[in-house]
């Protein structure tokens, strides 16, 4: 439903406008949605307006998602388990499809 | 009462389906759906309309595009463009410099290409009957003689290669900035002769098809190719040579290069043994340095193009249907 | 990220899925980017991906259309619309057709390009269509705040803009919908944060990542989800972190609040949902095009067989709605799932070799 992707501002025109950069293209991006921006930021554009200022990717959080990941795999059958029908539901959550 | 809408003149579907109803109205038809006309003796024949606005861009202007675009479509067909004639309708107070700026481009083109202009008419129409200046233009010439058989879609194989001779949609995304007003610097349209980088591909008794990617961009080439021979193609993304430009612009306007038109850029067709050498004599010439390897023709799913997307994922590669149309979701 | 490569990622949904599992995506633009990658061509059989109700265009109904193309045929009115609506049907055809007809249709793609637009013909009437959700609104916001400030008193919007919570609401209590996992927009959690959406897990039980666009974040938010349902533990998990503020962006959803005010709203093929929708507050009204114009009232939809509410609620796929592709197609669309680019029967369309999922 939305496309926004990532640019990085260059100039600031006004209290509510910049130019900033995404790929090769300069464009004129409106401010209003952020508190303060300054050039050098990294921000997610969206119709013509940023959204929100990019963080630097944490990789910590990341990390952590594939260790839960890796110690799940751990606790599994060495093969595939989508090929057979016969393994009992783990997960009682939600009524049978 | 259906009305023609602009996507009727986009070159996806849309034109694909009229131009199928225009053709009806002709009982006596010699049109094999190519860029261009070969008659039997070899002598080949083809016109175009050039409407475009903005009419200057960075890499050319309409006088330009007319020039190429016949030329172009005479040069995949194996015929050397040789003669011209352009129409000019002019809309009433246009001025007389700017008409001149374009017919001179029009000139440096046929003058690089030893193409001499034949003909031609001119009219001024009232105000408002056309929006500034159109260009019709024909090209004429004849085809090299070649031992083997006709250049066209009727000769592709299972097997064969398909090559892109330069980075797709770069006409699409330099009109698609100036009119969503994007400033892209290094961004210029592809709009130039293809003849020259071409010719030398005919000495490869393997050059099966090529064809001038227009409005509709490679993946509307492809599309025709495919549903015109009931076989597959299939490409790879990570193949195909990109432009940042192209890139930046497709981004910011939820556009995809595959449909962005091009002036300057021709799929090739070729027996695979043959595509080291013509890939060779492709980047030996300016216009195609950065040609590259993007697909193969197939048994496989006859009638679509199915790419291998970047990540190991396969989907289909459809024509675009009307205009494209930035979008923001 | 670690180095992930796609068939990897296929192998690792295959060991985490241990039974038949149904996931949602809610946003049109992880439909696309979806389709676009192939990832559909690398799930493991027992994993069904349904397409939700994501795409502000397809839940755009008919009737705001109509509104819109009503707008479109006063004299001295200019419409001013982003490209996705322009091949949305109404009732007689879209705002392109309207367009070949002589309307004044012009296509931004942002809503102070429309401000401009009236700032500088001031003898136009200029409206803004509105359309999208949270991502959208609160840039509506601001241009309708900065209009006041200019007195721009030929300028006003037709806000169609809707709000995601009320419609996954509906779909977690939908009993004839049973999802075991959603992946959440991005851009909408970035204004939102992650709490609107804890009531999913813990009143329903279902699984929620909040996921990125590219094709590595989209197969990781889908591997977070059968990491949440294998091992019984379905939470809100946001993966853009770089993105997404766990308190989403404050100062946007104030100026969205200061703006706007919920109402029941009309979700095409959904019906009317309630607090779903986003009105103009009192303050605003003089840059209301509801309120400027004069608006039909709806006559009776024109009954059509189109299933798009069944596409969006995840109950039939494409392929199995009886007018996919015959004679519903992107060249002649029935309805909006197959106008949008990022409706799923245009992505399926569009991407999906046929005959495969």
């Amino acid at each position: 439903m939305c496309l926004a992707i990532p640019h990085r501002i260059v100039a600031i025109t006004d209290e509510r406008t910049c130019r900033a950069r995404a790929g090769t293209a300069e464009v004129l991006v409106r401010t209003d949605l952020l508190s303060s921006v300054q050039i050098g930021d990294s921000i997610l554009v969206h119709a013509g307006f940023a959204i929100e200022k990019l963080r630097e990717e944490d990789g910590r959080e990341l990390e952590s998602l594939w260790e839960e990941i890796r110690a799940l795999e751990a606790t599994l059958s060495p093969e595939p388990v989508s090929d057979s029908t016969d393994i009992p539901p783990v997960c009682p959550m939600a009524p049978s499809a | 009462m259906s009305r023609l809408t602009l996507g009727h003149g986009s070159g996806g579907r849309l034109t694909q389906q009229l131009v199928h109803r225009i053709a009806e109205c002709f009982p006596l038809t010699g049109h094999d759906m190519e860029d261009c006309a070969i008659a039997p003796d070899g002598s080949g024949a083809t016109m175009d309309g050039f409407t475009v606005t903005p009419r200057f861009f960075p890499g050319g202007n309409l006088g330009k595009l007319a020039a190429c675009g016949v030329a172009n479509d005479l040069a995949v067909r194996g015929v050397r463009p040789e003669q011209l004639l352009l129409s000019v309708i002019a809309e009433e107070g246009f001025d007389e410099e700017e008409l001149l700026a374009h017919l001179r481009n029009a000139g440096a083109v046929c003058d690089a290409l030893a193409m001499r202009l034949v003909g031609g008419d001119t009219k001024v129409v009232p105000r408002g009957a056309v929006d500034g200046l159109f260009l019709s233009a024909c090209a004429m010439g004849r085809e090299i003689p070649r031992r083997e058989e006709r250049l066209g879609a009727a000769r592709l194989q299972p097997g064969d290669t398909i090559l892109l001779t330069g980075p797709a949609g770069r006409h699409g995304a330099t009109i698609a900035a100036a009119r969503y007003e994007l400033d892209v610097p290094g961004l210029t349209s592809d709009c130039a002769a293809l003849w020259p980088l071409l010719a030398p591909l005919l000495s490869l008794p393997g050059l099966r098809a090529m064809r001038d990617c227009t409005r509709g961009g490679v993946g509307t080439v492809l599309c025709e190719w495919a549903e015109s021979r009931h076989l597959g193609i299939s490409v790879e993304e990570r193949a195909f040579p990109v432009d940042p430009g192209v890139l930046s612009v497709a981004d910011l306007l939820g556009l995809d290069p595959l449909y962005l038109a091009c002036e300057g850029t021709a799929v090739v067709a070729i027996a695979p043994e043959e595509a080291v050498e013509a890939l060779r004599l492709l980047r030996s010439h300016p216009l195609g340095a950065e040609a590259a390897a993007i697909g193969v023709v197939t048994e496989e799913h006859p009638n679509l193009v199915s790419l291998t997307t970047r990540i190991g994922g396969r989907r289909l590669v459809d024509m675009p249907v009307g205009e494209l149309l930035p979008r923001i979701c | 990220m670690p180095e992930r490569t796609a068939p990897s990622f296929g192998e690792m949904l295959a060991r985490l899925v241990s039974r038949p599992t149904i996931l949602m995506e809610v946003c049109g633009t992880h439909t696309v980017s979806i389709f676009r990658n192939g990832i559909r061509s690398l799930l493991p059989k027992e994993l069904t991906l349904l397409s939700g109700p994501g795409c502000p265009v397809c839940v755009t109904d008919q009737s705001e259309i109509d509104a819109a193309l009503s707008l479109a045929s006063l004299s001295g009115v200019t419409v001013t619309t982003f490209g996705d609506l322009l091949r949305v049907p109404g009732r007689d055809g879209s705002l392109l057709d309207a367009r070949g007809r002589g309307a004044d249709v012009r296509i931004v793609t942002s809503a102070f390009q429309a401000l401009e637009t009236a700032l500088r013909e001031p003898e136009r009437q200029v409206v803004f269509l509105a359309p999208g959700f949270e991502t959208t609104a609160p840039s509506t916001a601001a241009v309708l705040l900065e209009a006041a400030e200019k007195k721009a008193t030929n300028f006003s919007v037709l806000s169609l803009h809707k709000l995601v919570p009320p419609v996954l609401r509906v779909l977690a209590a939908d009993p004839n919908l049973a999802v075991d996992g959603l992946l959440l927009p991005g851009h909408v959690s970035v204004i939102l944060g992650e709490a609107p959406y804890s009531f999913l897990p813990e009143q329903h039980g279902i699984a929620c990542a909040i996921a990125g666009f590219e094709a590595e974040e989209i197969l990781l938010g889908l591997t977070e989800l059968l990491r949440q349902i294998r091992t019984n533990r379905p939470t809100v998990r946001s993966l853009y972190g770089k993105a997404v503020r766990p308190e989403g962006n404050a100062r946007a959803r104030e100026l969205m609040e200061r703006v706007f005010r919920p109402v029941d709203a009309p979700w095409r093929g959904l019906g009317v949902l309630p607090s779903s929708g986003l009105a103009l507050r009192e303050e605003f009204l003089p840059w209301d095009a509801a309120q400027r114009f004069p608006l039909p009232t709806t006559p009776a939809q024109v009954e059509t067989g189109c299933r798009c509410g069944d596409i969006l609620t995840g109950k039939l796929t494409p392929p199995e709605c009886p007018l996919f592709d015959n004679p519903c197609t992107p060249a002649s669309p029935v309805g909006p799932c197959m106008v949008s680019s990022e409706g799923s029967c245009a992505a399926h369309y569009r991407y999906a070799l046929r005959g495969t999922p």
